[in-house]
């Protein structure tokens, strides 16, 4: 067990599957020589060349596209799209063709690409640099979406998801790149299968589902509600498609109160999934109302603080849950 | 070539709309506090002190306000942590209970907002059954005076408490929720079902019919219990007198029994005190004759048959009195004349062996006469020699209002020195 950032697990996830199997190769905006917009492709290139670590144009339709094309010719590309902003941009990509080709071809084929990506606020790089567009992805048959919170689930994820046939979202967070953990050492084999939560602290008064960064904020909120006397239990999804719901449902019957935490919009967001799946799956196991807690409905601003004000934090996790009931704690 | 005028440019604006996905914790409901019911016949409470006043800060859990109920005087929390908004009542005013009395809210409500809230709480036919909880809460509270609303007002609970109500057969109405808005939660059914789970268990067995006599005593009894402030004093009576008196009656070929002697001495005694022989009329006292019952049991009941103007009786004269009401007794030929008009009566349970028993006031008389069984006690006499002595515990319950313990001490004072020389 070593001590790693989350950008050095990322970093090192690809360079064993890159020495593991030479068919992996990555493209993308300065992943080559720069070393990644955000460093996570730090000493790639100079381990692996120009062949296998290719700089692109300035043109994220060109990436997806040279990615889905290598994946169909027999490598295994991973794509990166600098934000997750950007996506919007090769959308068609995405969600037309790489999403759909193997169907579409009734599996004469198989695309193994994974598109790397990062998303997140709190760098004050506003509203076209800030979202969290999990959302969009998570609906889409024929893709895999996976967001780590931890430098652990980082690398075990982001293993799984190379050595994955299908194409899976990888969604990194531009805030967690610096964050240390506990990573397992010289283990090529380490692997965290895709579509299974993680429960990160156990408790037995209320859920607090998350992904990505929130859930760190989950657990700093389930300190403080410890201080309490509330036993918060937090989840971590890791991945959102395919959901791992069952993991969820047992905490409800548990806990019979379910909270989920997510940096993306308010509407129509990965909460309001999980809450529809509590109706209907856990509709008697529920002592009070589910509730969401998101960024709110709005473009991320870029003033500082209005941006803290905008996305779910630790002190806004507390005082929903504070609220949402009269807890008999004790005085 | 003029260029084309370009169209006025467009205003953008942004539409920010605050999530209300996620309880706002920057708007909380407003939170009725209610006359907790703390009892089945708890009809109302009467406001003692406010302990908060409107504007103050509340927590939930400190005590707002000070009740009395007939029963006891207790707290009522805060069962929400904000502003105490208005107090609907005044220290010292009564109010019904599960009556809304106070709203507390975080403190920016608008006048209209809160008199909103309290005419819509009001006129729901009842105030759900919700969070004032008095210091020793009751989740059994007998359900709001819904009544005609009932069908309208479906019982807040979530879909937890519900199963679990189901599951215990509770009845959701009865529960006191603890949940926002009153609602039920699991802790509020585990709770009831703990408290319904250590009531007592219904009672078995076969039921038997309270005889029409019965029936009558049992209002008898409780209508005096009620309404008279009775207390007792007890005295020793010595009976040597009477034994020989009952022993020479029966030699010269008299039958008497020793409660006919006692009647006899009652009722001649109670000549010098007719304070407990009178009836209470409001302020005032009637005087009236003295007519003595007994009590008479048989297999039927208890009969109180009255010997009219016992002070004018011999003792033969009482008791072929008192012979003649026993026959008719066992007969069942006991009219309802021969048991009216008692002013004063007497009850003996010496035949059992009782020492001595304080018997229950008839209603409209001031006092009775409790007599146990005659037991042999050691005694002084007058020259200081220890000697059994027969003794008879004499017990008067008397009504407060008409007289005290000074008179009843003298009524058995005389009735002793009476019972001594007969």
């Amino acid at each position: 067990m070593a001590e790693k950032t989350y950008r050095e697990a990322i970093i090192e996830a690809m360079a064993e599957e890159m020495r593991r199997d030479e068919r992996v190769v990555l493209i993308g905006e300065d992943v080559g020589k720069f070393g990644g917009a955000m460093g996570a492709s730090k000493g790639l290139f100079e381990e692996f060349g120009p062949g296998r670590v290719i700089d692109t144009p300035i043109s994220e339709a060109a990436i997806i596209g040279s990615g889905l094309g290598m994946a169909l010719t027999g490598q295994r590309p991973i794509a990166e799209l600098m934000f997750i902003d950007f996506s919007a941009v090769c959308m068609d990509q995405i969600l037309n063709q790489v999403a759909k080709v193997r169907y579409m071809l009734g599996g004469q084929t198989h695309v193994p690409l994974v598109i790397r990506t990062q998303a997140g606020a709190g760098k004050g790089y506003a509203a076209q640099h800030s979202q969290s567009l999990e959302a969009w992805f998570t609906h889409v048959p024929g893709l895999k979406v996976v967001m780590p919170a931890t430098p652990r689930d980082a690398k075990g994820l982001l293993k799984s998801a190379i050595r994955d046939n299908n194409p899976v979202m990888f969604i990194e967070h531009k805030l967690l790149y610096n964050n240390k953990g506990d990573v397992p050492g010289a283990d090529p084999e380490f692997l965290i299968p895709l579509g299974k939560a993680e429960i990160k602290r156990e408790g037995r008064d209320i859920t607090l589902v998350s992904h990505s960064r929130q859930m760190l904020n989950c657990l700093d909120a389930a300190g403080e509600l410890a201080k309490m006397g509330i036993e918060a239990e937090v989840i971590d999804m890791r991945t959102l498609r395919p959901m791992d719901f069952d993991t969820v449902q047992a905490s409800v019957e548990k806990t019979n109160r379910l909270v989920y935490v997510e940096e993306g919009y308010p509407q129509c967001g990965i909460a309001a999934e999980v809450v529809a799946r509590a109706a209907e799956h856990c509709f008697e196991s529920l002592d009070m109302p589910p509730i969401r807690i998101s960024a709110r409905d709005t473009p991320i601003p870029f003033a500082r603080v209005l941006e803290q004000e905008t996305i779910p934090s630790v002190r806004r996790i507390v005082d929903t849950v504070l609220a949402a009931r009269h807890w008999a704690v004790p005085a | 070539m003029t260029r084309p005028a370009l169209p006025p440019r467009e205003r953008t604006v942004f539409h920010v709309h605050i999530c209300t996905c996620e309880r706002d914790v920057d708007h909380m409901p407003l939170s009725p506090v209610i006359m907790p019911k703390t009892g089945a016949e708890m009809e109302e409470g009467r406001i003692l002190s406010w302990k908060k006043q409107p504007g103050e800060r509340v927590a939930t859990g400190e005590i707002l306000i000070e009740i009395e109920t007939d029963k006891a005087t207790m707290d009522v929390e805060s069962p929400a942590t904000g502003v105490l908004l208005r107090s609907l009542f005044p220290a010292g005013e009564s109010v019904p209970a599960s009556h809304l009395i106070a709203v507390i809210g975080e403190g920016a409500e608008s006048v209209e907002e809160i008199d909103g809230f309290i005419k819509s709480t009001s006129s729901s036919g009842s105030v759900p059954a919700a969070h004032a909880a008095p210091a020793a809460p009751g989740p059994l509270a007998t359900a709001p005076q819904a009544g005609s609303k009932g069908s309208e007002l479906r019982v807040k609970a979530s879909p937890l408490a519900r199963r679990l109500a189901q599951e215990k057969g509770i009845d959701l109405a009865k529960v006191q929720g603890s949940g926002p808005d009153g609602r039920i939660e699991k802790e509020d059914v585990l709770r009831a079902a703990t408290m319904k789970v250590t009531a007592p268990a219904p009672a078995r067995g076969e039921v038997i019919a309270l005889s029409s006599m019965r029936r009558a005593i049992s209002r008898t009894v409780q209508r005096s219990k009620q309404e008279i402030p009775e207390f007792s004093v007890t005295m020793q009576m010595e009976m040597a007198a009477a034994l020989r008196k009952k022993n020479a009656l029966k030699a010269a070929g008299t039958l008497v029994s020793l409660n006919d002697l006692i009647l006899f001495a009652t009722a001649r005694t109670l000549t010098s005190h007719p304070d407990l022989n009178s009836l209470l009329e409001g302020d005032s006292l009637r005087r009236r004759e003295i007519n003595i019952g007994f009590a008479l049991g048989t297999d039927e009941g208890l009969y109180l048959p009255v010997v009219r103007q016992a002070d004018k009786l011999s003792i033969e004269e009482i008791a072929t009195i008192t012979g003649q009401f026993r026959a008719k007794a066992n007969k069942k030929q006991i009219t309802e004349e021969d048991l009216s008009g008692g002013t004063f009566t007497v009850s003996n349970l010496g035949m059992f062996g009782v020492e001595s028993f304080t018997a229950i006031i008839v209603p409209s008389q001031a006092a009775i006469l409790s007599v146990g069984a005659v037991v042999d006690q050691p005694r002084r006499d007058d020259n200081g020699a220890l000697a059994w002595q027969p003794v008879m515990a004499a017990t008067l319950t008397l009504d407060h209002r008409i007289a005290d313990g000074l008179a009843a001490a003298r009524f058995l004072r005389d009735l002793k020195a009476l019972l001594a020389v007969l």
